[in-house]
Protein backbone atom coordinates (compact mmCIF):
# COMPACT_ATOMS: atom_id res chain seq x y z
CA UNK A 1 0.00 0.00 0.00
CA UNK A 2 2.76 2.37 1.02
CA UNK A 3 4.72 1.43 -2.11
CA UNK A 4 1.71 2.23 -4.29
CA UNK A 5 1.27 5.59 -2.57
CA UNK A 6 4.95 6.38 -3.05
CA UNK A 7 4.82 5.34 -6.69
CA UNK A 8 1.79 7.56 -7.26
CA UNK A 9 3.59 10.47 -5.64
CA UNK A 10 6.69 9.92 -7.74
CA UNK A 11 4.58 9.72 -10.88
CA UNK A 12 3.39 13.26 -10.25
CA UNK A 13 6.95 14.56 -10.02
CA UNK A 14 8.06 16.50 -13.05
CA UNK A 15 11.77 16.52 -13.65
CA UNK A 16 13.45 18.86 -16.06
CA UNK A 17 16.16 17.03 -17.94
CA UNK A 18 19.11 18.80 -19.52
CA UNK A 19 21.66 16.81 -21.47
CA UNK A 20 24.75 17.82 -23.37
CA UNK A 21 27.49 16.27 -25.41
CA UNK A 22 30.61 17.91 -26.77
CA UNK A 23 33.45 16.92 -29.06
CA UNK A 24 36.62 19.01 -29.31
CA UNK A 25 39.78 18.54 -31.34
CA UNK A 26 42.77 20.61 -30.24
CA UNK A 27 46.06 21.04 -32.08
CA UNK A 28 49.43 21.94 -30.57
CA UNK A 29 49.38 25.32 -32.34
CA UNK A 30 46.52 26.42 -30.06
CA UNK A 31 43.70 25.92 -32.55
CA UNK A 32 40.62 24.03 -31.38
CA UNK A 33 37.48 23.15 -33.27
CA UNK A 34 34.45 21.46 -31.88
CA UNK A 35 30.77 21.31 -31.36
CA UNK A 36 28.29 20.65 -28.63
CA UNK A 37 24.65 19.77 -28.36
CA UNK A 38 22.38 20.83 -25.52
CA UNK A 39 18.97 19.24 -25.21
CA UNK A 40 16.15 19.55 -22.74
CA UNK A 41 12.73 18.06 -22.11
CA UNK A 42 11.34 21.35 -20.83
CA UNK A 43 8.13 22.67 -22.36
CA UNK A 44 9.31 25.43 -24.67
CA UNK A 45 6.03 27.30 -24.09
CA UNK A 46 6.96 27.67 -20.43
CA UNK A 47 10.58 28.68 -20.92
CA UNK A 48 10.73 32.01 -22.65
CA UNK A 49 13.26 34.59 -21.56
CA UNK A 50 13.44 38.32 -22.08
CA UNK A 51 11.21 40.65 -24.05
CA UNK A 52 12.12 38.98 -27.32
CA UNK A 53 10.67 35.66 -26.12
CA UNK A 54 13.94 33.78 -26.56
CA UNK A 55 13.16 30.09 -26.17
CA UNK A 56 15.56 28.72 -23.58
CA UNK A 57 13.76 25.37 -23.50
CA UNK A 58 14.78 24.24 -26.98
CA UNK A 59 17.64 22.08 -28.18
CA UNK A 60 20.79 23.69 -29.49
CA UNK A 61 23.71 22.64 -31.63
CA UNK A 62 26.75 24.90 -31.48
CA UNK A 63 29.93 24.74 -33.54
CA UNK A 64 33.03 26.70 -32.65
CA UNK A 65 36.60 27.43 -33.61
CA UNK A 66 39.09 29.05 -31.28
CA UNK A 67 42.73 30.00 -31.16
CA UNK A 68 44.73 30.27 -27.94
CA UNK A 69 47.94 32.29 -27.86
CA UNK B 1 43.20 12.83 -29.35
CA UNK B 2 39.77 14.52 -29.51
CA UNK B 3 38.03 15.27 -26.22
CA UNK B 4 34.58 13.74 -25.89
CA UNK B 5 32.41 15.05 -23.08
CA UNK B 6 28.83 14.63 -22.06
CA UNK B 7 26.47 15.07 -19.18
CA UNK B 8 22.90 14.87 -18.02
CA UNK B 9 21.09 16.84 -15.31
CA UNK B 10 17.74 16.24 -13.69
CA UNK B 11 16.11 19.09 -11.78
CA UNK B 12 12.90 18.89 -9.79
CA UNK B 13 10.55 21.83 -9.28
CA UNK B 14 11.28 21.64 -5.55
CA UNK B 15 14.87 22.75 -6.22
CA UNK B 16 16.61 19.40 -5.81
CA UNK B 17 18.83 18.28 -8.66
CA UNK B 18 21.12 15.42 -9.66
CA UNK B 19 23.61 15.25 -12.47
CA UNK B 20 26.59 13.54 -13.98
CA UNK B 21 29.27 14.59 -16.42
CA UNK B 22 32.08 12.59 -18.02
CA UNK B 23 35.08 13.27 -20.21
CA UNK B 24 38.13 11.51 -21.49
CA UNK B 25 41.23 12.89 -19.76
CA UNK B 26 44.94 12.21 -19.88
CA UNK B 27 46.68 12.00 -16.52
CA UNK B 28 50.43 11.30 -16.79
CA UNK B 29 51.19 7.59 -16.44
CA UNK B 30 54.14 5.69 -14.99
CA UNK B 31 57.22 6.51 -17.02
CA UNK B 32 56.07 10.11 -17.53
CA UNK B 33 57.21 12.99 -15.33
CA UNK B 34 54.76 13.49 -12.47
CA UNK B 35 53.07 10.15 -13.11
CA UNK B 36 49.69 9.93 -11.40
CA UNK B 37 48.52 6.54 -12.67
CA UNK B 38 49.89 3.05 -13.23
CA UNK B 39 46.90 2.17 -15.35
CA UNK B 40 43.70 3.90 -16.31
CA UNK B 41 43.55 7.62 -15.68
CA UNK B 42 41.91 8.26 -19.02
CA UNK B 43 38.37 9.01 -17.84
CA UNK B 44 36.76 11.51 -15.50
CA UNK B 45 33.25 10.92 -14.16
CA UNK B 46 31.65 13.60 -12.01
CA UNK B 47 28.46 12.94 -10.06
CA UNK B 48 26.74 15.72 -8.18
CA UNK B 49 23.54 16.61 -6.44
CA UNK B 50 22.18 19.50 -4.50
CA UNK B 51 19.44 21.94 -3.75
CA UNK B 52 18.91 25.31 -5.36
CA UNK B 53 16.41 27.90 -4.18
CA UNK B 54 15.71 31.60 -4.16
CA UNK B 55 16.22 33.24 -0.80
CA UNK B 56 12.84 34.69 0.28
CA UNK B 57 12.09 36.46 -3.03
CA UNK B 58 15.22 38.59 -2.74
CA UNK B 59 16.49 37.61 -6.15
CA UNK B 60 19.42 35.84 -4.47
CA UNK B 61 19.73 32.19 -5.51
CA UNK B 62 21.45 29.80 -3.13
CA UNK B 63 22.88 26.49 -4.29
CA UNK B 64 24.29 23.88 -1.94
CA UNK B 65 25.49 20.45 -2.97
CA UNK B 66 28.09 17.73 -3.16
CA UNK B 67 30.32 16.70 -6.03
CA UNK B 68 32.31 13.49 -6.49
CA UNK B 69 35.17 13.47 -9.00
CA UNK B 70 36.00 9.90 -9.98
CA UNK B 71 38.97 8.81 -12.11
CA UNK B 72 38.95 5.05 -12.71
CA UNK B 73 42.34 3.36 -12.63
CA UNK B 74 45.25 2.46 -10.36
CA UNK B 75 47.29 5.29 -8.85
CA UNK B 76 51.05 5.29 -9.37
CA UNK B 77 53.04 4.15 -6.29
CA UNK B 78 53.50 6.88 -3.71
CA UNK B 79 50.91 9.17 -5.27
CA UNK B 80 47.77 10.29 -3.45
CA UNK B 81 44.45 9.42 -5.09
CA UNK B 82 42.90 11.71 -7.66
CA UNK B 83 39.34 10.84 -6.64
CA UNK B 84 38.00 13.84 -4.75
CA UNK B 85 34.81 14.67 -2.85
CA UNK B 86 33.72 18.26 -2.55
CA UNK B 87 30.89 20.18 -0.85
CA UNK B 88 29.91 23.55 -2.29
CA UNK B 89 27.77 26.58 -1.58
CA UNK B 90 27.08 29.38 -4.02
CA UNK B 91 25.04 32.56 -4.02
CA UNK B 92 23.97 34.29 -7.22
CA UNK B 93 22.34 37.65 -7.76
CA UNK B 94 21.66 38.77 -11.29
CA UNK B 95 24.97 38.61 -13.14
CA UNK B 96 27.08 38.08 -10.00
CA UNK B 97 28.01 34.78 -8.38
CA UNK B 98 30.13 33.82 -5.37
CA UNK B 99 30.99 30.15 -4.77
CA UNK B 100 32.92 28.25 -2.13
CA UNK B 101 33.92 24.59 -2.53
CA UNK B 102 35.65 22.49 0.10
CA UNK B 103 37.22 19.06 -0.21
CA UNK B 104 36.03 16.55 2.38
CA UNK B 105 38.00 13.52 1.11
CA UNK B 106 41.54 12.81 2.33
CA UNK B 107 42.99 13.33 -1.15
CA UNK B 108 42.39 16.09 -3.68
CA UNK B 109 43.36 15.51 -7.33
CA UNK B 110 46.62 13.74 -6.45
CA UNK B 111 47.48 15.91 -3.47
CA UNK B 112 47.19 14.19 -0.08
CA UNK B 113 48.85 11.78 2.28
CA UNK B 114 52.17 10.46 0.96
CA UNK B 115 55.60 9.90 2.49
CA UNK B 116 56.33 13.63 2.25
CA UNK B 117 52.92 15.34 2.30
CA UNK B 118 49.86 15.44 4.55
CA UNK B 119 46.14 14.80 4.06
CA UNK B 120 44.42 17.32 1.82
CA UNK B 121 40.94 17.39 3.37
CA UNK B 122 39.98 21.01 3.93
CA UNK B 123 41.40 22.08 0.58
CA UNK B 124 39.18 24.85 -0.76
CA UNK B 125 38.44 26.92 -3.82
CA UNK B 126 36.68 30.27 -3.59
CA UNK B 127 35.56 32.21 -6.62
CA UNK B 128 33.76 35.34 -7.74
CA UNK B 129 32.17 35.36 -11.20
CA UNK B 130 30.50 38.12 -13.15
CA UNK B 131 28.74 37.86 -16.50
CA UNK B 132 27.88 41.49 -17.11
CA UNK B 133 25.28 42.21 -19.82
CA UNK B 134 26.83 45.52 -20.78
CA UNK B 135 24.38 46.13 -23.62
CA UNK B 136 21.34 45.69 -21.38
CA UNK B 137 22.78 47.81 -18.58
CA UNK B 138 23.89 50.65 -20.85
CA UNK B 139 20.66 50.50 -22.90
CA UNK B 140 22.78 51.40 -25.88
CA UNK B 141 21.85 49.89 -29.28
CA UNK B 142 25.51 49.83 -30.28
CA UNK B 143 26.30 47.60 -27.30
CA UNK B 144 23.41 45.15 -27.81
CA UNK B 145 24.62 41.60 -27.20
CA UNK B 146 27.88 42.67 -25.57
CA UNK B 147 28.82 40.76 -22.42
CA UNK B 148 31.84 41.17 -20.17
CA UNK B 149 33.01 38.09 -18.29
CA UNK B 150 35.19 38.37 -15.18
CA UNK B 151 36.42 35.71 -12.77
CA UNK B 152 38.82 35.49 -9.88
CA UNK B 153 39.45 32.29 -7.94
CA UNK B 154 41.69 31.12 -5.12
CA UNK B 155 42.79 27.48 -4.72
CA UNK B 156 44.26 26.60 -1.34
CA UNK B 157 45.56 23.09 -0.64
CA UNK B 158 45.56 21.75 2.92
CA UNK B 159 48.18 19.40 4.31
CA UNK B 160 51.88 19.82 4.87
CA UNK B 161 53.87 20.12 1.67
CA UNK B 162 50.82 20.67 -0.53
CA UNK B 163 50.71 24.46 -0.39
CA UNK B 164 53.23 24.67 -3.24
CA UNK B 165 50.22 24.03 -5.50
CA UNK B 166 48.18 27.00 -4.18
CA UNK B 167 47.28 29.61 -6.77
CA UNK B 168 45.04 32.50 -7.65
CA UNK B 169 43.53 32.54 -11.13
CA UNK B 170 41.94 35.32 -13.15
CA UNK B 171 39.84 35.49 -16.31
CA UNK B 172 38.60 38.50 -18.22
CA UNK B 173 36.54 38.15 -21.39
CA UNK B 174 34.38 40.01 -23.86
CA UNK B 175 31.68 38.54 -26.11
CA UNK B 176 29.41 39.97 -28.77
CA UNK B 177 26.30 37.97 -29.66
CA UNK B 178 24.46 38.53 -32.93
CA UNK B 179 20.81 37.74 -33.68
CA UNK B 180 21.80 35.11 -36.25
CA UNK B 181 23.28 32.85 -33.56
CA UNK B 182 26.90 33.90 -34.09
CA UNK B 183 29.02 34.79 -31.05
CA UNK B 184 32.51 36.24 -31.33
CA UNK B 185 34.69 36.85 -28.33
CA UNK B 186 37.93 36.53 -26.53
CA UNK B 187 39.26 36.04 -23.06
CA UNK B 188 42.50 36.28 -21.15
CA UNK B 189 43.47 33.99 -18.30
CA UNK B 190 46.38 34.04 -15.92
CA UNK B 191 47.46 32.54 -12.62
CA UNK B 192 50.26 32.93 -10.11
CA UNK B 193 50.67 29.12 -9.98
CA UNK B 194 54.12 27.79 -9.19
CA UNK B 195 55.72 26.68 -12.45
CA UNK B 196 57.36 23.60 -10.90
CA UNK B 197 54.07 22.41 -9.38
CA UNK B 198 51.94 23.04 -12.45
CA UNK B 199 54.09 21.97 -15.40
CA UNK B 200 53.02 19.07 -17.57
CA UNK B 201 54.91 17.67 -20.52
CA UNK B 202 57.38 20.55 -20.20
CA UNK B 203 54.64 23.17 -20.41
CA UNK B 204 53.58 25.57 -17.66
CA UNK B 205 49.82 25.06 -17.58
CA UNK B 206 49.38 28.02 -15.25
CA UNK B 207 50.82 30.53 -17.72
CA UNK B 208 48.91 33.51 -19.11
CA UNK B 209 46.94 32.80 -22.26
CA UNK B 210 44.68 34.72 -24.60
CA UNK B 211 41.91 33.03 -26.61
CA UNK B 212 39.80 34.24 -29.52
CA UNK B 213 36.72 32.33 -30.65
CA UNK B 214 33.80 32.26 -33.06
CA UNK B 215 30.66 30.22 -32.33
CA UNK B 216 27.57 29.54 -34.34
CA UNK B 217 24.44 28.16 -32.68
CA UNK B 218 21.80 26.44 -34.82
Amino acid sequence: MMAKTLAAALARFTFKKLSNIALTKAWSNGVSVGGYYTGTNTDSALYKAGNDGLNIGKDYLTAFVQKTF
Amino acid sequence: MPALQGGVDYAHDSGFYLGSWASNVSWPKEGDAGAAYSSGGSLEIDVYGGYKTELAKTGITLDVGALQYYYPGRSAPGVAKLNTTELYLSASYGWLQAKYSQVVSNDAWGFGKTASTGKADGTWYGELNATIPVGELAKSPSLTGVTVIAHVGRQDFSGSGNSIADYTDYKLGLQKSFDNGVNVGGFWTTTNADKAAWSYDGQNIGRSTGTLYVQKTF
